[in-house]
This record gives C-alpha cells, sequence and structure tokens, in this order.
C-alpha cells in the first residue's frame, strides 16, 4: 500500500510537469514576404558590393492564451541555417551546381541578416549580422530570459502572448539580407535554407 | 486491485497527457539560391599597331624599345592566369611573322623570311605573383638582356601548336601558371585593379617591347618556349643566315582565364 501511494505520488508529479509544459494555447508564424531568394552576380560590381534584399522576409507572430490564461505564457524566435548536410561542409553553401576549376565555395557567413521591428524588440539590433553556422550557436531574436515581457511595452525582447494584429510594432519581423559574396569564389549555383523557429518556451 | 486499477488509469492519463501537451512550436524557411557567375575582364590600353622601324645602324644594334606601350589591367571573380602568345597567320610558316612586302627583287644568299616570332620581347613592370614555375624564367619582368648576351629572359612565349594553348608551367605566364594547386603558387587570387591599388598591384601590368635584330639581322634574343633553346636565325638556318629586308607584321594575344 506504501509503494502505490509512493507510485501514486510520482504519477501526479509527472502528470502536473506534463500539464504545465504548455502555458500557450497557440504559437504560429506566417512569412507574408518571399519564402525563395534568387541572388544572380553577373557584373564584378555586385561582387564588390554586395546585393542587399530590404524587406524581403515578413514574419508575423500569433501567440494565443485566451483559453489557459496562464501567465507563464512566452515564446522565443530563433534562427538556425539548413545546408543541406550530407557532405557539405558545416559552413559552406550547399553545391546545386559548379563548373569552377579552382577557388572555394561560398562560406555561410556571407549571408547577412537585418531583423527589426517598429519597437526593435530583436535582441540582435538593427545592424547586419552573418548567419550562424549549422553546427553553431543560434541567433536569438527573441530570447528566453525566464521573464515574461507582455504585448505592448515597446521593449527590447517582448515575448508575452499578442498578435501582429493587435500590436504589429512587435509582433511584425522585417527581414532584410545582403551577401558580399568578395572574389576567388568557386563560380557555380548555391542554396542555403534560413529556418526561423517559434517556439514555446517554458 | 483497486489501487492497481488507479495505477493503470493514472499511467495511462500520464501518457495521454504527454502526448496532448508538448512544447508549441511553428517555423517558416526561406531558401537562397545564389548563382554566382565567373566574371574575367581584361581591359588593355594599346596602339591599335605598334611599328618598328629599322632604318639605322644603330636601331639594328641597340634594337628598339616601346616603353610602356601596353598597359593590361584585370578584374575577375575566380582565380586565373594570365599569359601572352606570339601568333601570326602563317603566310611565310608556322611560327614566323607574316611577310607583308619584301624589299628587293632578288634574295641573296642566306636571306630568310621566316623570322620567329620570339624574336619579340616583352618585359612586364610587376612580377609574377606565382612562384610555382619550374622554368628558367617564369614571367617577363627581368630587365631587357644586353645586346653582348643574348637571352631568352624576355622572349615572347609561342605556342609550340601554332595557336594559343597555354604554356607549360616550365614556360612564361604574365600571371599565374599552369595548374591549380593553390593561389601564389600557380595561380592569382580573384580581385580588380580598381580595388587592388598600387605600383605592384597584380591585376594592373604595363608591357614594354623590344625588337633586337642585332648586325647582321639574326635576332639573337629570340629563343624558344623554355627560354633557353636559340631560335635566332643562325641556330635554326646555319652560318650566314640574315633576316630579308621587308615588312613584316605578327600579333600579340593576351590571354586571361580561370586558374587551370
Amino acid at each position: 500500500m506504501q509503494f502505490a501511494k509512493t507510485f501514486c505520488s510520482l504519477i501526479l508529479c509527472l502528470f502536473a510537469s506534463v500539464c504545465s509544459g504548455q502555458f500557450c494555447d497557440e504559437v504560429v508564424l506566417t512569412n507574408t514576404g518571399q519564402s525563395n531568394l534568387n541572388m544572380t552576380f553577373d557584373t564584378f560590381g555586385k561582387y564588390l558590393s554586395g546585393q542587399t534584399f530590404n524587406g524581403a522576409t515578413r514574419l508575423k507572430v500569433k501567440v494565443d492564451n485566451s483559453i489557459n490564461s496562464n501567465p507563464a505564457c512566452r515564446w522565443n524566435l530563433v534562427v538556425l541555417v539548413d545546408n543541406g548536410g550530407g557532405v557539405t561542409p558545416n559552413d559552406e553553401w550547399e553545391t546545386v551546381f559548379s563548373q569552377s576549376l579552382s577557388g572555394t565555395a561560398p562560406k555561410i557567413d556571407i549571408l547577412q541578416l537585418r531583423i527589426k521591428n517598429i519597437c526593435n524588440t530583436p535582441l540582435v539590433g538593427s545592424q547586419f549580422f552573418s548567419v550562424p553556422l549549422v553546427t553553431g550557436t543560434p541567433v536569438m531574436v527573441i530570447t528566453n530570459n525566464g521573464i515574461t515581457t507582455p504585448a505592448g511595452s515597446c521593449i527590447a525582447n517582448v515575448n508575452g502572448p499578442g498578435n501582429a494584429n493587435t500590436n504589429p510594432n512587435e509582433y511584425i519581423f522585417d527581414i532584410d539580407y545582403r551577401i558580399v559574396p568578395g572574389g576567388s569564389l568557386k563560380s557555380g549555383v548555391y542554396e542555403l535554407r534560413v529556418r526561423f523557429l517559434l517556439t514555446e518556451v517554458f | 486491485m483497486k489501487a492497481k486499477k488507479l495505477l493503470v488509469a493514472l499511467s495511462f492519463s500520464a501518457l495521454t497527457s504527454t502526448v496532448a501537451f508538448g512544447q508549441l512550436q511553428d517555423q517558416k524557411d526561406v531558401t537562397f539560391t545564389m548563382d554566382l557567375q565567373p566574371i574575367l575582364q581584361l581591359n588593355m590600353t594599346t596602339p591599335s599597331q605598334i611599328d618598328f622601324t629599322f632604318d639605322d645602324i644603330n636601331s639594328y644594334y641597340a634594337g628598339i624599345t616601346r616603353y610602356g606601350a601596353t598597359i593590361l589591367k584585370v578584374s575577375s571573380t575566380v582565380n586565373w592566369d594570365l599569359y601572352a602568345v606570339g601568333r601570326s597567320n602563317g603566310t611565310t610558316g608556322a611560327g614566323f611573322w607574316d611577310q607583308q612586302i619584301r624589299y628587293g627583287s632578288a634574295a641573296a644568299g642566306g636571306e630568310t623570311n621566316q623570322l620567329p616570332l620570339s624574336a619579340l620581347e616583352l618585359r612586364q613592370n610587376t612580377p609574377n605573383a606565382a612562384t610555382g614555375g619550374t622554368g628558367t624564367f617564369d614571367d617577363y619582368s627581368s630587365a631587357f638582356p644586353p645586346v653582348a648576351a643574348p637571352s631568352g629572359a624576355n622572349s615572347l612565349y609561342v605556342d609550340p601548336a601554332n595557336s594559343n594553348t597555354p604554356p607549360l608551367i616550365a614556360h612564361k605566364y604574365i600571371a599565374g601558371h599552369r595548374g591549380t594547386t593553390a593561389v601564389g603558387t600557380d595561380g592569382i587570387a580573384g580581385g580588380s585593379y580598381l580595388t587592388s591599388t598600387g605600383l605592384t598591384s597584380n591585376y594592373f601590368y604595363s608591357i614594354d617591347y623590344r625588337i633586337l635584330p642585332g648586325l647582321p639581322a639574326i635576332f639573337p634574343m629570340a629563343f624558344g618556349p623554355d627560354g633557353t633553346t636559340p631560335q635566332d636565325l643562325v641556330s635554326i638556318n646555319g652560318a650566314g643566315s640574315f633576316a630579308q629586308p621587308g615588312v613584316y607584321t605578327m600579333y600579340v594575344q593576351y590571354i586571361l582565364l580561370e586558374d587551370q
């Protein structure tokens, strides 16, 4: 009987723990910008100065908490990179086609991002930064610092429930991209995926 | 028994909870396709025709030099090689200047109109930065040799196949060499004269030309692609040979290509 009581307690604890693993009702990330971007470098000027695509991606965050109404509902937004893996080194773009005899494949970090919104809530600031390596530390656009910063605060790291309709200045992220290839790269066609991950955090 | 049922129920409930209450997540991907097209640009500033008129003894003895007659400027997004090759239409034979007109009516003994294309000498202002050459002369950066000491240090490369095939690793390049071992060994890194400035830029070359007929006119500075095999008229045709007076033409091709 004593064993049964202990076991019940453990199960209840586990049950409570798992239940407490979901504080939000729903998290939705929408991209109203382009999901495919083609960059062609066909003049020497483009190689030297690079190409910039301003506002190519617009992310809208929706984190709903109307049913649970749990004050611990918060989220983070992370940038990851995927180069297809396999034989591709983790610091290079995936080669689709290359006819070059010499030179090096382009490195992942030639792709730069700038993430911003009206309230400037992204922790990465408003400057361009290189994307992380495939195995590197992900870039935390909105980080989990253990504190819920509610919508409407219009300060850094707003991570409470909210959405782009009611708080567009905090829940819409405009993303600019820039690539400066430089010289000595193998000519060819290369591919890389940037992944934006919205996650409920505990 | 009752306790066992309770345990089963609670276990099932916990399992269900685990499935139902996973961490909420959503993601969006943006795919980048980058097309890096190779760009090789060779800008050349030069007169359309460079004349060498030998009409006095001094010009035969000392030759005629045209300083800075050609300026070469390179822009490339890939590693590259640059070389010069002597060409002609081959009207007097492959590997020889084209004779446009002959002065005089009767050929004297020993006269020949087959003047080797390698009689033209080049000098580049900046040495070849690629150090992997295996020949006696890796480039055209040596000073023009004195008349008294004939040398192939500056004689123009001529493709033995009478085409514009890239020189071998033992032959002269203006920049780079044959092979793709490494930048600095047999290739020059991509870049441009626009951003790599200075007097010794690897993307900017000033080319001097010299023709030294000698007296008699045997063109003692003519050497084969290796720079050591004499191609002067005596070495090729035997003692007593000399150039037939006339007007001759040839051309120099400058070829910029991806490191190969």
